[in-house]
């Protein structure tokens, strides 16, 4: 079975403050922001915000299995079940102030970027209809012939309006060598979150990347702050101890990729399930779209375009061929011996096209590729036993 | 020596004897609310019929949704594996059924021997699942799809029209055979296209119609899963909605391609399960 890490008691305790302080952030004279995970949250930091992310307290609704409850109270309102489950889970926790932290504290400001999906832009809107505070929408657009100067010019312009809204909102200037500062904190985290998911590539894998989907919150969060860093060096060596001291007691028969968000309310089963039969996932197109800027440019301007550039670069903001290329080296970097795909009800960005993929990636790698139908958050688009049925014939079919 | 299969599905647990390469004996009954009791009564059945000179051992292999509760009779196989050896053996003619209750002589096949010997794909429709697999030369699924968290595409969906119309399940088939065969639904959903069954009833639209219009968008849904598999020529289609010749006359309506089910098409995944059990 998988290792329950120590360090997870510390991302419990990271969360919790996180939250904690984001609750009582007017009480100690702080703006909060909503914000969509690919967002430039460094322009938030920078102007000392408390950056709220719905996406992932809907995630954690889902993975302590509150979403049910939630999403409900989102239909009841009027919210279609064909809305991002995120979305109605966020919703329905806005409604009755519910989930783990009871709702969350009420933005100043909202900001949604396009490279994740374009759901998020309606459902934040809404968001600032209903709150009647300032929205920025930021339009990274779809690479589809890759990324050139035309599209970093783009969205740097917006990032310099987005940023002046920000201050002006915060009733501060905008101090830009905080800003820089904020930028090298945002890179080094997420340097380190990549290191994490690296450790993976040796064989017995210390982590899985279905367990990585717990790690990946202060990344997503408290990206800009020292606290990721923190954090992933404190998990880093226990991941090392685990690797060195040969601790590792799952055979590890069968290395997996998997593609999607995770169905959250099913992540541990999901992970024991595999290890029982010998597999392991052991890296995902999800958690390695954390990586930001490689090396900070001298000059602002060019931090400016260096972080447009990395946040235009997420994996579902990419075109086919492109992402054909990623998963093909993932496989090789990682080992792995095929994918699970996780077709997901909710998040159609992500979702759209991975039968084509499916057989592009085959084509051109020759490993196996399983589809697996079921939600990130919403737990009546999925059964337990249809979906391990298939993973398990899956498994037979391939590598048993 | 015998080896024995049992296939525990949704609506209907079934089992299949194979000794000899010949299959001595193939029952069904329904699986109801307890797998272990259905599928422990059908083994008692199995092991008295067969005859004394296979010796009285047996190796049992269990498939289908209800096998982890019938572990404790024997190895487990899941049902996309177990469907296509099942149905690979009876294409090809690697088991030979010597009762003739239980088979025709020729069913259709041999037309298409060539088009089956490097492999095929097979769509199985059952009561709760629909799955297209395709298999290679030597009976391996290489590839599958199944439906969704959804009836629409199942025996499910036939049964809840064939309830609304008042016809039995098989009665469905009969009627859509003799309709016009134009009408169609338009909703995906089990509980939409109900609903919209009572409505075509309340325009005057006849019942037969109606019939040919379930069993078309069962076959419109499966294709799709086909579809992805990829199919040349020739459709192998297995499982209990295979019993209704309506649904195969619409599989090739809409695929434009030859539709055949074998004999015993409806035990292929428990044949499987009991090839699987002799290895």
């Amino acid at each position: 079975m998988p290792v329950k890490l120590q360090a997870q008691d510390e991302l419990k305790s990271l969360m919790a403050a996180y939250y904690l302080e984001a609750k009582n952030a007017s009480y100690n004279g702080k703006k909060v922001a909503w914000v969509s995970s690919g967002a430039p949250v460094e322009f938030l930091y920078a102007l000392d915000y408390v950056p709220i992310y719905p996406e992932n307290y809907a995630a954690m609704c889902g993975a302590s299995k509150q979403s049910p409850a939630l999403i409900a109270e989102a239909e009841a309102a009027g919210y279609l079940p064909d809305l991002c489950s995120y979305a109605r889970c966020d919703i329905g926790a806005d409604i009755v102030q519910g989930g783990p932290v009871m709702g969350l504290p009420d933005p100043d400001l909202i900001v949604a970027g396009t490279n994740i999906c374009t759901t998020i832009i309606k459902w934040f809107q809404q968001v600032a209809y209903r709150k009647k505070k300032p929205f920025v929408a930021i339009e990274m657009p779809y690479l589809t012939t890759g990324l050139g100067k035309s599209e970093a010019d783009f969205v740097v312009a917006q990032f310099r309006r987005f940023r002046d809204v920000a201050a002006e909102v915060a009733g501060v200037p905008f101090d830009e060598d905080r800003f820089v500062e904020v930028v090298k904190l945002s890179a080094e985290g997420s340097r380190l979150w990549g290191e994490v998911l690296d450790i993976a590539r040796r064989s017995p894998a210390p982590l899985s990347a279905l367990d990585a989907f717990i790690h990946i919150a202060p990344i997503v969060t408290l990206r800009g702050t020292e606290k990721p860093i923190e954090y992933y060096k404190t998990l880093l060596s226990e991941l090392e101890t685990l690797s060195r001291g040969g601790l590792i007691a799952d055979a590890q028969h069968t290395r997996l990729l998997w593609d999607n968000l995770p169905i959250w309310f099913r992540l541990r089963r999901m992970s024991e399930f595999l290890a029982f039969r010998g597999a392991i996932v052991v890296a995902s197109t999800y958690t390695n779209s954390w990586a930001a800027i490689k090396e900070i440019p001298r000059k602002l301007d060019d931090i400016y375009e260096a972080l447009a550039r990395a946040y235009l670069e997420p994996y579902i903001n990419r075109n086919f061929p492109d992402r054909v290329k990623i998963l093909s080296q993932m496989a090789s970097d990682f080992s792995a011996h095929g994918m699970i795909m996780h077709s997901n009800r909710s998040c159609k960005p992500y979702s759209i096209g991975q039968y084509m993929l499916k057989g592009m990636f085959t084509k051109e790698t020759g490993k196996p590729v399983l589809i697996l139908d079921a939600d990130m958050t919403d737990p009546r688009a999925y059964s337990d036993e249809q979906a391990e049925g298939r993973i398990e014939a899956f498994l037979e079919q391939w590598f048993q | 020596m015998v080896s024995i299969g049992i296939d525990s599905g949704s609506t209907v647990t079934k089992i299949a004897v194979v000794g000899n390469g010949a299959v001595i004996h193939a029952d069904s009954a329904p699986t109801g609310t307890d797998p272990v009791r259905s599928g422990t009564m059908l083994l008692d059945r199995a092991r008295a019929a067969v005859p004394a000179d296979f010796g009285g051992e047996s190796k049992v292999c269990v498939t289908g949704y209800g096998r982890k509760l019938l572990a404790h009779l024997g190895t487990q196989k899941t049902e996309i594996s177990c469907h296509a050896l099942g149905t690979h053996a009876l294409v090809t003619g690697k088991l030979t059924t010597p009762d003739s209750r239980l088979t025709t002589p020729d069913f259709g096949l041999t037309p298409h021997a060539s088009r089956l010997a490097p492999g095929f794909t097979l769509l199985d429709i059952g009561g709760q699942d629909s799955k297209g697999i395709k298999v290679d030369a030597g009976g391996h699924a290489v590839d599958f799809a199944m439906n969704d968290k959804c009836a629409a595409g199942t025996g499910k969906f036939l049964e809840v029209i064939s309830r609304t119309l008042g016809f039995g399940i098989e009665g469905v088939s009969a009627a859509a055979l003799a309709s016009g065969r134009k009408a169609r639904l338009s909703s995906m959903c089990t509980v939409f296209a109900d609903s919209e069954v009572v409505s075509l009833t309340a325009r005057g639209e006849r019942p037969d119609e109606i019939a040919w219009a379930a069993c078309y968008a069962v076959a419109e849904r499966c294709a799709g899963l086909v579809k992805r598999m990829g199919v040349k020529g020739v459709l192998i289609f297995t499982g209990g909605v295979s019993d209704l010749p309506a649904v195969a006359e619409a599989l090739k309506e809409i695929l434009q391609v030859d539709v055949i089910s074998p004999p015993l098409a409806r035990f292929s995944g428990a044949l499987g399960a009991a090839l699987f059990a002799a290895k």
